[in-house]
């Protein structure tokens, strides 16, 4: 999931005439528009009998006529496969990219952040399940955005970047894909904040149009996700691949969930993947966990542990480690590697200084990895 | 009269949750064969007993005679009790200041939704038998668009009002019972005190049987992450919730026409007329009747059963089992009348 949009927020960014719309997240009486509109999918397999088979996601869905894949957002009829969600967009803000998080691209930039509603996964402590867990004709406030307005209202609002977030982008494929082929011929760039829940072929194909990804990798182990996800490990890992393979900027966060999958091994174990797999640049944000949705019971993280995390991580290697969701400026300052220096000091979402020359530390000239203009 | 706690105790034992506790005492080989009766004196309701009503001249192409419907639900009622009475039967289940909401299935479209004959029939009857005012019959399904195109009567002058969740909201949090958590119409959570539910009499490409169970997946915002593992156990965790499992009081199976492959959706090859009309208080034993005649129909077109294969409802076995206690899965344990008319 993307990061927490607010819907105070979103009401003050409309108040303020800040981006000409809204968001419009709950489960209430909302228009039913949203799902009359429909737009073809990409990537299913019509298998006869009405029935289809949906290519986009790891679920591969076989869903029958009238019926909806398990993201909510496609449909069946009468044996073709449509979504629901292109031109319908559910949550719309002008956010540091900061907050997404992606620490090592266009730091102190803003990121115009959109979402439709839908998710391939149902995680029990999802922050924005009003969004992601409902159907699109259960979204108040649902905004017609054909993807030729979005550049538009990037430059308006000095957003240099278009993020897919907040629910889950892969379902709305087709719209991200046309935003973001739109984006780039206006010069801005797109980010995709995702669960990594997508298959090899439409991830190679988006990635072309994609400048930065983020992916949230809730845990190492197929229990975790079955239990508490609705999905699996494995093809998220491959998907963290292939985007390092494709030559993508990749950022990776890792929930710190209490007792489910703070372990010492469990967070060795990521480390270790994550070097041996796309190497220790790669930057890595342990988030702290507050409870919400259906996993209530739980306390929030403790700071000790997202310091044990971030001892093992430095310990195992990698080079960018981040606390997320924690007070300071530390947790969330890049430092050099190799002199130790602060080279982008932070304060939560506030960038406060940029000590780099061209992408490295201007104290000791270690390159220090991302997509910095 | 007794205390509003008292009645659900008593003549609620109609209803879903005593309705399992007595489907527990069958299966341990006690006999249990009626609710009791109620402070009101009202006959008991036998809740082992699924009554199926066939009057095929109800069925003519596309039209349904509102009167044989009527007549159809009105005798199958009367075969619920051993006086053969339906207004006792309505008098035993429903409370005249009840909140009846009741769920009819509109997601195929027009051709093979719950028909409006069988909710106007349901609502008459209330009213007749129950003094149920039509304010407080409320007809719902997911949607309002799918109501009106299933030709619900939404002009406020009916005999029942006609609401789509969409047009009154869900929950605001979700509710999980067991692996199902979800938010519910608040038509049923926070507006009815009793449910009747509507199914259409149709297989399920993924479930093998869209019936009485599954028909409340349309009753909650998320039914998409409920189909893994062929809707099993979800579609029974979502009748455990309270507000389900503890308003439930009839089934009233439209069975007019009946599609015995190739469902959820309307498939005009596979869909045959079959006038019939279907009443059980035990929504898992209409489940199993209702399977029973699925299957039937697909011997008779030279299909190969559902049971046996990966798509066959295994969440009937759960329903019943001593966990969930939703009602009786036991062939052998439910009392079947069939009744011919026309």
């Amino acid at each position: 999931m993307g990061q927490e949009l607010s819907r105070r927020e979103a009401l003050r960014l409309l108040a303020a005439g800040a981006v000409g719309a809204a968001c419009g997240a709950m489960l209430g009486a909302g228009p039913s528009e949203a799902a009359a509109a429909a737009h073809e999918a990409s990537f299913y397999d019509q298998l006869g009998g009405s029935k289809i088979r949906c290519r986009l996601c790891p679920k591969e869905c076989v869903v029958g006529d009238r019926e909806r894949g398990f993201c909510g957002v496609r449909e069946n009829r009468g044996g073709r496969y449509y979504t629901l969600v292109h031109g319908q967009c559910a949550a719309l803000n002008v956010d540091p990219i900061e907050k997404k998080p992606l620490f090592h691209f266009l730091p102190g930039s803003t990121a115009l952040s959109m979402a439709t509603a839908g998710c391939n996964m149902d995680c029990k402590n999802c922050q924005n399940w009003e969004i992601s867990q409902s159907r699109p004709e259960q979204i108040r406030d649902v905004m017609a955005l054909q993807p030729s307005q979005f550049p538009g209202m990037a430059k308006r609002q000095g957003a240099r970047s278009i993020a897919y977030t907040y629910s889950e982008p892969v379902v709305f494929y087709e719209y991200m894909l046309d935003i973001a082929r739109a984006a780039r011929a206006a010069g801005i760039r797109s980010v995709m904040i995702s669960n990594g829940y997508i298959r090899a072929e439409p991830m190679t194909r988006l990635a072309g149009a994609l400048d930065a990804i983020k992916i949230d990798l809730k845990a190492m182990s197929d229990q975790f996700y079955k239990t508490y996800c609705v999905g699996t490990v494995g093809p998220v890992l491959d998907t963290i691949r292939l985007i390092k393979r494709l030559g993508k900027w990749l950022e990776i966060v890792y929930l710190v969930v209490p007792t489910l999958n703070d372990s010492e091994t469990a967070i060795r174990q990521l480390c270790t993947w994550i070097k041996a797999n796309v190497g220790t640049e790669v930057p890595l944000h342990f988030s702290r966990f507050h409870p919400q949705y259906q996993m209530k019971s739980l306390p929030p993280t403790p700071y000790e542990t997202l310091e044990r995390c971030r001892r093992i991580a430095r310990a195992t290697g990698l080079s960018f480690v981040y606390l997320g969701n924690v007070p300071g400026e530390a947790p969330v300052t890049t430092w050099c590697p190799r002199c130790g220096k602060a080279v982008v000091r932070r304060n939560g979402f506030q960038v406060l200084e940029v000590s780099l020359r061209n992408g490295a530390c201007k104290y000791c000239s270690r390159a220090i990895p991302g997509v910095w203009a | 009269m007794g205390s509003r706690r008292r009645f659900l105790q008593v003549v609620g034992g109609a209803g879903l949750a005593l309705a399992g506790c007595r489907a527990r005492e069958r299966e341990t080989g006690a006999a249990a064969q009626s609710t009791p009766t109620s402070a009101t004196s009202a006959p008991p309701v036998q809740s082992d007993r699924v009554v199926i009503v066939r009057d095929p001249s109800a069925v003519r192409g596309t039209t349904i005679s509102a009167d044989k419907v009527a007549a159809m639900v009105d005798r199958a009622m009367a075969e619920l009790t051993p006086a053969a009475q339906a207004k006792a039967a309505w008098e035993a289940l429903f409370r005249p200041d009840d909140v009846v909401a009741v769920k009819v299935n509109c997601l195929a479209g027009p051709p093979l939704s719950s028909h409006p004959e069988v909710a106007t029939a349901v609502a008459r009857a209330l009213a007749e038998h129950v003094g149920t005012r039509p304010a407080n019959i409320l007809v719902y399904d997911r949607d309002g668009g799918e109501l009106q195109a299933a030709g619900f009567d939404r002009s406020g002058g009916a005999a029942y009002v006609c609401r789509g969740t969409d047009e009154v909201g869900y929950d605001a949090e979700p509710t999980t019972v067991g692996s199902a958590g979800s938010c519910y119409s608040r038509i049923i959570s926070e507006q009815a005190t009793a449910l009747v539910n509507v199914p259409v009499l149709k297989d399920h490409d993924l479930a093998g049987l869209s019936g009485a169970l599954k028909n409340h997946f349309g009753s909650i915002h998320n039914p998409n992450k409920l189909h893994t593992d062929h809707c099993t156990p979800y579609v029974v965790d979502v009748n455990c919730a309270p507000f389900i499992k503890d308003k439930h009081r009839l089934v009233v199976y439209d069975g007019l026409l009946a599609c015995y492959d190739g469902g959820p959706g309307y498939k005009p090859t596979t869909t045959v007329p079959y006038g019939a009309i279907m009443v059980a208080v035990d929504p898992v034993a209409a489940d199993v009747v209702a399977f029973e005649i699925i299957e039937r129909l697909r011997k008779e077109h030279g299909l190969p059963p559902i049971a046996g294969s990966e798509r066959e409802p295994k969440y009937l076995r759960v329903a019943a089992d001593a966990e969930h206690g939703l009602g009786t899965g036991d062939r052998n344990r439910i009392d079947v009348r069939e009744i011919a008319l026309g």
